[in-house]
């Protein structure tokens, strides 16, 4: 019985190796030298191009038959793909859409934009509109659960001269599924429940606003910008549309939460703005700062007003041929006026793509943020940028007070920028890891609406 | 048990790997060399056809990768270095003429005048009057039109991009004259200036817009395309007017498969030399751009027959020129989507630097990104992977590389100076890098194989029979005959009839009367062996310093005559790869 056995184990890879070593060596090679050789007297070479036999061996096509079974899916999927792609390029239908999205100098385009958080929808651009410097921007997208983002604005940089604009702003949006997670750099995830004395746990809510801004602009000089402008918002906070998780406005009280019901508010705000990267795309050099302070208070009402500050450095470092490290920190500091309340929806937040990307977007809210970065990057091919992160961040009651480097909540992780030649699509692919999740992040085109 | 299947099964293969590299050798009749392809016979005109950039550009990127994957037949050829070999070459291992390729400098030396003459056969595009534009193309890599000159001959006209006078269009020309001296069919490439005030717009001619629909040509969308190029200072342009082909066109022709509708065309064109080993000349010349829409299959008639001509277009992404001002320093060093090359950046997190990252230098506008000391011939890329590119073996390489071998400095000065460039540095820079490419193609290539070549017999002054050979190595200064010992011996039908003969620092082995008795003691003995059969063969290598090993062989066979007094002949050459 033990020999049985053994002769059993023997067989099974016995067979296989065999039969592959025999597929590959006698099947491939002998027997198509044998066919190249003793069917032929006179060498191939020394026969006429026209009588030679030119194809494959049956046992050399017989070869790749196991090959291109395991392959005929992927290969079938492929043709179609590059048939379609032969069929777009002799229908000119990428000329004709290109046509339709630009104009010949360049100066009108409409494109592809999506980001999580307001869906998918059309950009369309239009420079030097009356004149040159005269700059128009409007947006619509929209997602699931009626998400709607609409946008439009226009910006005139030669108003009086070349040192004095104008820009003008007004939006729309209906983000029917916000994250509210309670206040704090504690706030938990997870079935609301009360923690140190205040309530924490993921609820949502449905955040409509509509809001027109205007700007005066000073540009001493061109990478230098100082702006004084009025914003109005109005802003209705609604049930959640997200039924996996309990609304705010029925698990928070507006004494908890601040804002539960929106509010209407103007707006004052100073900013300065310095830009000296040396490229837009991939800044080898140079870098960005922003500073703004607003002032802000509630229309017909007493309830809410606030001073914010926010600060916000980037610098871009070459470290050696093209290889880049961005260093990034940004500060929110949030102050009530006397008697009045901060809506929580303006608070300071954190979590996204626009700050720590392994947490979700909004996750953390409070008065003050502290946030700092770097992020290394390099070209992977002309129309590809690597990069890698690692970010710290925390939200503070109050920054002054509280200060310390403990509990800063920490993401890192990595992706690719992927931009077409003619630079009309830019994709972004990150994936990134938080002390929570691991997080998938895509966007397309998410930088067009900046002037 | 499962160790010893494990062992069984390594044997097996072992033992097979053995068995297949010595394979029986063939056996070469006496028979004139292969020297034409009849591929001119009259047939009826094939479809034109038209392929797509982007079809021709996913299909070479991904679909023949996943295709190569899967071949377990081309994995155990890769495995035993059994690559298949190209299908049209003669016994000598060249290319017989036919209407892909003609044998041009390398066999037959052309005259300086050749040379910078190239395929042109007139004087150029006659500019002295009113000239007539027929058509435009403004959209694709460089803009151009199509024009009547003076005497009604069609010419298509392309320009130099703004800012890079000289660079495209003497581009355009040097490579033209390469390329058609190594044998290829090129167009007329001519060096002209157009005066923008003798254009006219020919009667009812129309461009097709964006959306495909025919609209009257005007003299404002000539100004937009002129407004795109740069001009001489005395407002005329520098143009390379591409004469029209003779014939008509019936599209470009793929790097693979074959012409259906042409019965003519019947080697698969992975498997044609001249076109696996084009790539050695195109990576000499830096002509990245490959792909088969820089090609234009003809329906002509010569001597009473219409067939199939076909032609190499279109080398404005040759040398420094990327078409549309300079190329990239990284061309030619990787693909559009070179997946190795981009995952390699991209898990060494950008620490692996590419050398040419390291140091591009731009040489001047009329010449761009043009370099020797990064060029690397074994391992240049092409933009979109052309097949039979990437179905080239060592022997097709050899080939090719031959070719370029085959230009002097002075020949490559020559064809360098009619791209007429305003600077002579230029001129100098160019001709230097072509001739340091040049070496290095030789250099590698030469390395792969034994170079001996050229073998011809001949009698020394007391009647011995010698047989002399090139050793390219040699002759191009890359090895010291002095150096070099070649050890040689007879063989019939691989089997050894003599032991090894030594010949040092001589490029030529003796054929003695020892030898000959030998020869005539095998012949004897094989009673049934007709006259065309005494064929056998010399195996010979080569070492080239006292103390390094021998190196791959080469055999020449040869026709070894009933009558002594006739000298042998060469039937064959086959080379260890």
């Amino acid at each position: 019985m033990k020999s049985l056995a053994r002769q059993k184990t023997f067989s099974l890879p016995a067979i296989l190796v065999f039969g592959l070593c025999f597929y590959l060596l006698a099947g491939f090679n002998r027997l198509t030298f044998a066919q190249e050789k003793e069917d032929k007297e006179i060498p191939p070479e020394q026969l006429p191009v026209e009588e030679r036999d030119t194809g494959d061996s049956f046992i050399e096509n017989l070869g790749e038959l196991p090959g291109d079974l395991v392959t005929f899916p992927v290969r079938l999927v492929l043709k179609g793909i590059s048939k379609t792609a032969g069929w777009i390029d002799f229908q000119n239908v990428y000329l004709r859409v290109t046509d339709w999205l630009t104009n010949e100098d360049g100066t009108r385009k409409v494109r592809p934009i999506f980001m999580p958080a307001s869906g998918g929808g059309l950009i369309f651009i239009q420079d030097n509109l009356f004149r040159e410097g005269m700059k128009f921007r409007a947006s619509g997208s929209s997602g699931t659960r009626t998400r709607r983002n609409f946008y439009g604005g226009l910006r005139d940089t030669q108003l009086f001269s070349s040192k004095f604009g104008l820009e003008l702003a007004g939006f729309y949006k209906r983000l029917p599924d916000e994250d509210f997670f309670g206040l704090g750099n504690d706030s938990r995830k997870g079935k609301p429940t009360v923690r140190k004395g205040r309530l924490t746990g993921e609820t949502n809510y449905l955040h409509e606003e509509s809001n027109f801004e205007g700007d005066l602009l000073y540009v001493p000089y061109k990478a230098t910008q100082f702006a004084a402008g009025f914003s109005y918002s109005n802003v209705n906070i609604k049930r959640g549309r997200d039924d996996n998780h309990p609304s705010t406005d029925t698990t928070f009280t507006e004494d908890e939460v601040p804002g539960l019901l929106g509010a209407e508010m103007w707006s004052l705000v100073l900013k300065f703005y310095h830009d000296s990267r040396n490229a837009t795309g991939h800044p080898t050099r140079g870098g960005e700062a922003f500073f703004s302070v607003e002032f802000a208070k509630e229309i017909d009402g007493s309830d809410f007003g606030y001073r914010k500050y926010t600060l916000d450095l980037q610098r871009y470092v070459e470290l050696f041929y093209e290889r880049v490290l961005a260093v990034r920190v940004r500060t929110e500091v949030t102050d009530k006026m006397e008697g009045r309340e901060i809506p929580f929806y303006q608070l300071a937040g954190l979590g996204g793509q626009n700050s720590l990307r392994g947490y979700r977007p909004v996750r953390f809210r409070d008065r003050d943020l502290i946030l700092a970065g770097v992020e290394y990057r390099w070209h992977v091919h002309s129309m590809a940028v690597a990069y890698g992160f690692f970010e710290e961040g925390r939200v503070f009651s109050n920054v002054f007070d509280e200060f310390s480097f403990d509990e800063f909540k920490y993401s890192f992780g990595g992706g690719l920028r992927l931009k077409s030649t003619d630079g009309g699509l830019i994709a972004i692919f990150e994936i990134a890891k938080s002390r929570e999740q691991i997080r998938f992040n895509f966007g397309l085109n998410t930088d067009l609406r900046k002037f | 048990m499962k160790k010893g299947a494990l062992k069984l099964s390594l044997t097996i293969f072992c033992v097979g790997l053995c068995l297949l590299s010595c394979g029986a050798q063939k056996q070469y009749l006496k028979r004139d060399v292969i020297t034409e392809e009849n591929d001119r016979e009259s047939i009826p005109k094939p479809k034109p056809r038209r392929v797509s950039v982007f079809e021709d550009g996913i299909e070479n990127i991904f679909g023949r990768e996943i295709d190569e994957y899967g071949n377990l037949s081309w994995h155990n050829r890769k495995l035993i270095n059994n690559l298949k070999q190209a299908k049209n070459t003669n016994s000598l291992d060249e290319v017989p003429n036919s209407t892909w390729f003609t044998n041009r400098h390398a066999k037959h030396p052309l005259t300086i005048a050749e040379l910078k003459r190239g395929p042109n056969r007139g004087g150029g595009p006659d500019m002295s009057g009113n000239i007539t534009i027929t058509g435009a193309k403004a959209e694709g890599v460089s803009p151009g039109f199509r024009m009547k000159d003076n005497k009604g001959v069609d010419y298509f006209v392309k320009f130099d991009i703004k800012g890079f006078p000289q660079l495209n269009t003497a581009a355009e020309v040097i490579t033209t004259k390469f390329v058609y001296a190594s044998g290829y069919n090129t167009p007329e490439n001519y060096l002209s200036v157009l005066d923008p005030e003798k254009m006219r717009i020919g009667e009812g001619v129309t461009i097709k817009d964006k959306w495909g629909k025919d609209v009257p040509m005007t003299m404002d969308f000539m100004n937009y395309i002129l407004s795109r190029v740069q001009p001489n200072p005395d407002g005329t342009y520098r143009i390379v007017a591409s004469k029209r082909l003779e014939g008509e066109p019936l599209g470009p022709f793929l790097y693979t498969g074959r012409r259906k509708d042409d019965p003519n065309d019947r080697v698969s064109h992975v498997h044609r030399r001249e076109l696996r080993g084009y790539k050695v000349i195109a990576a000499w010349s830096n002509n990245f751009d490959t792909k088969a829409n820089n090609s234009l299959d003809m329906y002509v008639t010569e001597n009473g027959k219409s067939f199939v001509k076909h032609y190499i277009i279109d080398f404005a992404t040759s040398l420094g020129s990327g078409g549309y001002g300079t190329a990239s320093p990284s061309r030619g060093h990787f693909g559009t989507f070179d997946l190795g090359h981009i995952f390699k950046k991209l898990f060494t997190l950008g620490l692996y630097v590419e050398p040419w990252e390291k140091k591009p230098k731009l040489i001047s506008p009329s010449v761009g990104y043009f370099d020797s000391e990064l060029f690397n011939p074994g391992n240049y890329a092409v933009i979109v992977p052309n097949p039979a590119f990437q179905r080239m073996t060592e022997l097709d390489g050899f080939w090719g590389a031959k070719i370029v071998m085959s230009f002097t400095d002075e020949q490559i000065r020559a064809i360098v100076e009619t791209g007429e460039f305003q600077n002579q540095e230029d001129v100098d820079y160019i001709v230097r890098t072509l001739a340091e490419r040049r070496d290095k193609t030789g250099r590698y290539w030469y390395g792969k194989v034994n170079p001996l070549d050229n073998f011809r017999f001949q009698q020394d002054g007391n009647a011995q029979t010698l047989m002399e050979f090139d050793d390219l190595s040699v002759n191009a200064g890359f090895e010291d005959l002095d150096m070099t010992t070649y050890r040689y011996k007879l063989q019939y039908l691989g089997e050894d009839l003599t032991g090894y003969f030594f010949s040092k620092s001589k490029a030529r082995l003796d054929l003695n009367d020892e030898m000959g008795q030998t020869i005539e003691n095998t012949f004897t003995a094989l009673p049934g062996l007709s006259e065309d059969g005494r064929v056998l063969n010399f195996k010979i290598e080569t070492l080239r310093k006292t103390g390094g090993s021998w190196g791959k062989d080469v055999k020449v066979f040869f026709y070894y005559p009933i009558d002594v007094s006739e000298p042998p002949q060469i039937v064959a050459i086959e080379r260890e790869n």
